[in-house]
């Protein structure tokens, strides 16, 4: 009962209220509400403490066992636990030890990590984007279109080339997207629905 | 030909590595000046904090991206600010990737140093807050409900800025710039159930996935990319705002020659692949 039905009940209990809540604006109701949100921030504070420990039990755990690339995991260890450390103790403004870690050390790192991408894209482009079939060949051209029309070297070679860039955007691009996103949108109410009603129990460790 | 077809198929993906870094770097060197048209979607995000001007009510930018996206969505957020304080009006950040804290009290003590702006009066930094959709959530009523303080831990009241926001009623226009879903977010949690002027800011490869939000109404506009960041710095400078481009428009001519670049490899790879069919089918005739 304590491991099953009463978190169930739970469950549904705050599902339904919060649904529901969306269609009673009574002062009663939304201070509930308001409260539950409290909380919910709380949880989502705990949440990335939890993430934070369990990291560090990865972490250490790939060390103790000399997994392979145990050596990044002691790099890691040691970067989040000095920053932490850093952080708490010079604070977090801007000219202190813990910015300049930021600015010289996390920031190039990330910027260099993200624009390495154009290299790999350029050498998977030309390795795997070819027209096998109509659709690949649609495809193909329309990333084409895209690509020279947006940016202004589309403009300079002709002015229909960013029109049709514009067109493939509003048009097949938007329905296509919108289709997606009604078809996630429901996945996440049947999703909601099955939590609610406790036929979903992932959350209880149930597989 | 042949001997052709196969070197292509086989080329050294460091070639390829090779002529992108080459045309990367050449035009910071060698600047081609592309002419920069301002897309209808980046021009309806420049009237709507135009509009702003003399209302007394802030932009409010949500700095959602971190270092990784910072040389696209970066530029954004440096226009953008610059067209607010440029115009007198306020701004108030805040931000929900803690990757990006410190990157989004940069930009904002950047901008504000520049325009000789004062703290509390003509701009705010709330900071970071865990736990988004209830802070957009409760920012429909009150704004303290979720920050109490601002980044510094200084209380809100204390700030004179902050005196006239209580909720979104009393944000002027909202933006969300990001490299991360979160600038979807705030429509779902924001924009879908309390109904405030809000816009995109993005990297170049999500622009596509949001604009079914320009044609619900959702997002007034958006800001795609480095291209979207020049456009903006064009349409400042069309209004005589500014002197100069900005930092988007130089990465642009890059961008160009980049994007000519892949298209010409992926002609190439074609053109070696369909080679290599046609003798695969000869030789099986």
């Amino acid at each position: 009962m304590w491991k099953k039905t009463i978190p169930v009940s739970i469950a549904f209990a705050v599902g339904l209220f919060m649904a529901l809540q969306f269609f009673v604006p009574h002062r009663h109701v939304q201070s509930v509400v308001e409260e539950i949100n409290r909380w919910t921030s709380l949880i989502w504070c705990a949440a990335l403490i939890l993430g934070t420990l369990s990291l560090a039990k990865h972490l250490s755990l790939k060390i103790k066992a000399k997994k392979e690339g145990w050596g990044y995991a002691v790099i890691a260890m040691i970067s989040m636990i000095a920053t932490t450390v850093i952080g708490f103790y010079t604070g977090i403004e801007q000219g202190t030890l813990f910015m300049r870690i930021y600015e010289f050390i996390l920031a190039p790192l990330e910027a260099t990590t993200f624009s390495l991408l154009a290299f790999y894209i350029a050498s998977a482009a030309f390795r795997a984007f070819r027209a096998r079939n109509a659709e690949a060949t649609l495809l193909l051209i329309a990333a084409i279109l895209i690509m020279i029309g947006r940016v202004p070297i589309g403009h300079a070679i002709s002015e229909v080339i960013p029109q049709i860039s514009d067109f493939i955007l509003d048009y097949p691009n938007t329905a296509a997207k919108r289709g997606i996103m009604m078809g996630v949108g429901l996945g996440m109410i049947s999703t909601a629905l099955k939590i609610i009603l406790g036929i979903e129990r992932g959350y209880l460790g149930d597989k | 030909m042949k001997k052709l077809m196969d070197r292509l198929l086989k080329l050294d993906r460091r070639w390829t590595f090779l002529a992108i870094g080459i045309s990367a770097v050449l035009p910071f060197l060698f600047p081609i000046g592309l002419a920069i048209h301002p897309s209808k979607e980046v021009q309806q995000v420049f009237d709507h904090v135009q509009a702003l001007k003399g209302t007394g009510k802030p932009l409010v930018i949500s700095f959602d991206f971190d270092p990784g996206t910072d040389a696209e969505v970066g530029p954004m957020a440096i226009a953008l600010m610059d067209h607010a304080f440029l115009n007198n009006v306020p701004v108030l950040g805040l931000n929900f990737i803690y990757t990006g804290t410190s990157l989004a009290e940069i930009h904002i003590k950047k901008a504000a140093e520049k325009h000789g702006k004062e703290y509390g009066i003509d701009y705010v930094f709330l900071g970071f807050k865990t736990a988004f959709p209830n802070v957009m959530i409760n920012m429909s009523k009150d704004i303290r409900l979720s920050f109490n303080a601002d980044y510094y831990n200084k209380p809100i009241g204390d700030l004179p800025m902050m005196r006239k926001i209580k909720n979104y009623d009393d944000f002027g226009f909202t933006i969300g710039l990001g490299g991360t879903r979160m600038v979807e977010y705030w429509i779902i949690y924001g924009v879908g159930p309390y109904d405030f002027d809000y816009a995109i800011g993005c990297t170049a490869v999500m622009a596509s996935d949001y604009y079914p939000y320009i044609q619900t109404g959702q997002s007034k506009g958006i800001i795609g990319g480095m291209k979207g960041a020049a456009e903006y710095e064009q349409l400042l400078l069309d209004a005589g705002l500014t002197e100069t481009l900005g930092d988007a428009a130089m990465g642009l001519d890059s961008q160009s020659l980049c994007h000519l670049v892949v298209i010409g490899f992926i002609v190439l790879g074609n053109i070696a692949y369909f080679g290599e069919q046609r003798r695969k089918r000869k030789a099986r005739q």
